[in-house]
């Protein structure tokens, strides 16, 4: 069975091509437009991974990863951060809100699919 | 008595050894007609194995020729597939740099729309003064520049925090680096 990703990004073009790249390694995406969304969206549903931007209207991403690790089924689900923030500030920001890694966009496609691999398997 | 037996005896021999004679005659002309036979059967089987020699060689050739051509088609393949699958990726990393100026461009329309109200405003505070010759409305003017001041200084405040929250933080051409923690 295939896991499940749950991407959060306001950019439409930007959930699409990590969908596109994500989908065509096999996994399932689900789609969030910023971090309420996702967060609405990842209670209903059964997770592997969560991958979030930062820079959102209504619910930034470390915002929404504190909510999500004050989920008991979130507690150990790996989120990494895609995002255009690559201050040393904002990663350890990140990594004490609770994020497993952090990728600078723009992604290479390949580099996304291997560090999932890597994360999830 | 006895001579005419042997006379007999004599000529049912003769005629005896001129039959085996013709036996023998027929016997090697029907050996001749089979040694013929055969050899004409071995001359026919001979050539038919090496016409079918040939053909086998000839099909041989070709599923050589195909077997090569199909190796080539499958490393073309598989050149052209590696290049789609370069273009594509480097068409995801363009796409995302796309979208990143897409942002960037909204963010300083916000900028400049800020800035814009703010130089509306000095204009026109600048041209009552201009136009204004009465003192007491000229003071009056004053203090509502006073005023516009504070606006101004609130205004630039803010224009300062949303640069600060510019959705793009991205300075080079590459893509991203990763980082597990």
């Amino acid at each position: 069975m295939a896991k499940t990703i749950l991407a959060v990004d306001d950019s439409a073009s930007i959930r699409q091509m990590v969908s596109f790249t994500l989908k065509s390694a096999g996994y399932d995406v689900v789609e969030a437009v910023d971090g309420m969304d996702g967060l609405d969206k990842a209670k209903g549903r059964s997770v592997n991974l969560v991958l979030t931007d930062q820079n959102m209207p209504r619910m930034d991403g470390l915002t929404l990863i504190k909510n999500l690790r004050g989920m008991p089924q979130y507690a150990s689900v790996p989120i990494l951060m895609l995002t255009t923030e690559s201050s040393d500030a904002m990663k350890a920001q990140g990594r004490a809100a609770g994020a497993t890694g952090w990728l600078v966009k723009p992604f290479d496609p390949q580099k996304l699919i291997e560090v999932v691999k890597k994360v999830i398997g | 008595m006895v001579a005419d037996e042997v006379r007999d005896l004599s000529g049912r021999t003769s005629h005896f050894s001129q039959q085996i004679r013709g036996l023998l005659a027929n016997m090697q002309v029907s050996i001749e007609a089979t040694e013929g036979a055969i050899n004409q059967m071995a001359a026919q089987d001979m050539t038919f194995a090496l016409t079918s020699k040939d053909q086998v060689e000839q099909a041989m050739i070709g599923i050589e020729e195909m077997n090569r051509r199909t190796g080539q088609t499958v490393e073309e393949l598989n050149h052209i597939a590696g290049e789609v699958e370069s273009s594509v990726n480097q068409a995801i990393v363009s796409l995302q740099f796309q979208d990143m100026v897409t942002q960037l461009l909204g963010h300083v329309v916000r900028r400049l729309e800020v800035l814009g109200e703010i130089a509306g405003d000095e204009g026109r505070l600048s041209a009552a003064l201009r136009d204004t010759a009465d003192p007491e409305a000229a003071l009056r003017l004053m203090q509502s520049l006073s005023e516009h001041v504070e606006q101004l200084s609130e205004k630039l405040s803010e224009l300062k925090r949303s640069v600060s929250n510019n959705p793009v933080q991205q300075s080079s051409f590459s893509s991203g680096d990763v980082e597990l923690f």
